[in-house]
């Protein structure tokens, strides 16, 4: 499995934020009628390299509620996890952490 | 005889003839989407290599007014289209092309098996491009379908055998079977 850092050189003009905004964003994965769970908890175990039972737990999260924080920290961070989630089918967001 | 082996570092998928068959042309109608048009004429400068080169450069224009796109390049933000727009115009291309070289990965894959004369070898590397591909399939038939909700798809599992639809959605179980068989093994 290859993940790339989404990217080039370019500068993208953003708001200043302070160290503790910068780390407060969430990337969330939301259910979809098709992906299957096993290919599901699979992504969780071989992008974010958690263990089996988080990574199924995290997907039950998804399948019974309907959604699930998958990583938290910095934005650029947050960006290439749902880049890397939209690559594997899944539907990503990103938000600020609430 | 398993459908589905471990041997060595690779999985082994026997499929028949007309499995290969719709496999291929599944892959391809997503490749086909993935090609997109090109945004500007080449000047080519009467040189093939020229325009070979500038064709592989010149950025591709995806209609994301398909369905099947929208959802294989989905908005990252929610609430902020601006946000997501730019986004999609850093990530996208990498993604297309990452996806074709998938893609490419499957169908060389299928056509190495001689139409299903020899099991299809999926080495343990190439394992994530099969499952992204065959996600990115079974994505493309769902949304063909109409299924948009666990609603949808409910109403789909229950057509008759008379409407043309069920047949789709016969061949979009096929490919989850597959994706599971080759999850089971890795």
């Amino acid at each position: 499995m290859t993940t790339q850092a989404a990217g080039d050189t370019e500068t993208i003009e953003r708001p200043v934020e302070s160290p503790a905004e910068e780390m407060a964003w969430v990337t969330i994965v939301w259910d979809d009628p098709v992906n299957l769970m096993a290919y599901v908890t699979y992504v969780f175990r071989s992008y974010f390299g958690y263990p089996e039972r988080k990574a199924h737990s995290l997907m039950m999260q998804v399948h019974t509620k309907g959604k699930a924080v998958v990583s938290s920290g910095r934005r650029e961070q947050m960006e290439t996890d749902a880049d890397a989630m939209h690559s594997f089918g899944l539907w990503a967001t990103i938000e600020k952490a609430s | 005889m398993k459908r589905f082996q471990r041997k060595r570092s690779s999985v082994w998928l026997r499929l028949a003839p007309e499995e290969t068959d719709i496999l291929t042309s599944l892959v391809e109608q997503v490749t086909g989407l993935l090609e997109g048009e090109p945004t500007a004429p080449v000047d080519d400068q009467g040189d093939p290599f020229a325009l070979w080169q500038a064709e592989m450069e010149q950025p591709v224009a995806l209609d994301l007014d398909d369905p099947v796109l929208a959802r294989l390049f989905p908005d990252a933000y929610a609430d902020d289209p601006h946000a997501s727009g730019e986004f999609r115009r850093l990530t996208q291309e990498r993604q297309r092309q990452q996806r074709l070289a998938d893609s490419g990965l499957v169908l060389a894959a299928l056509a190495a098996s001689a139409r299903g004369e020899r099991p299809v070898e999926i080495p343990f590397a190439d394992a994530s491009a099969w499952l992204k591909t065959l996600t990115a399939v079974r994505l493309a038939l769902a949304i063909r379908l109409g299924i948009e909700t666990e609603t949808d798809m409910a109403t789909v599992e229950a057509l008759s055998s008379d409407d043309p639809r069920s047949y789709v959605y016969q061949v979009y179980e096929w490919a989850g079977y597959l994706q599971e068989g080759l999850l089971s093994l890795l």
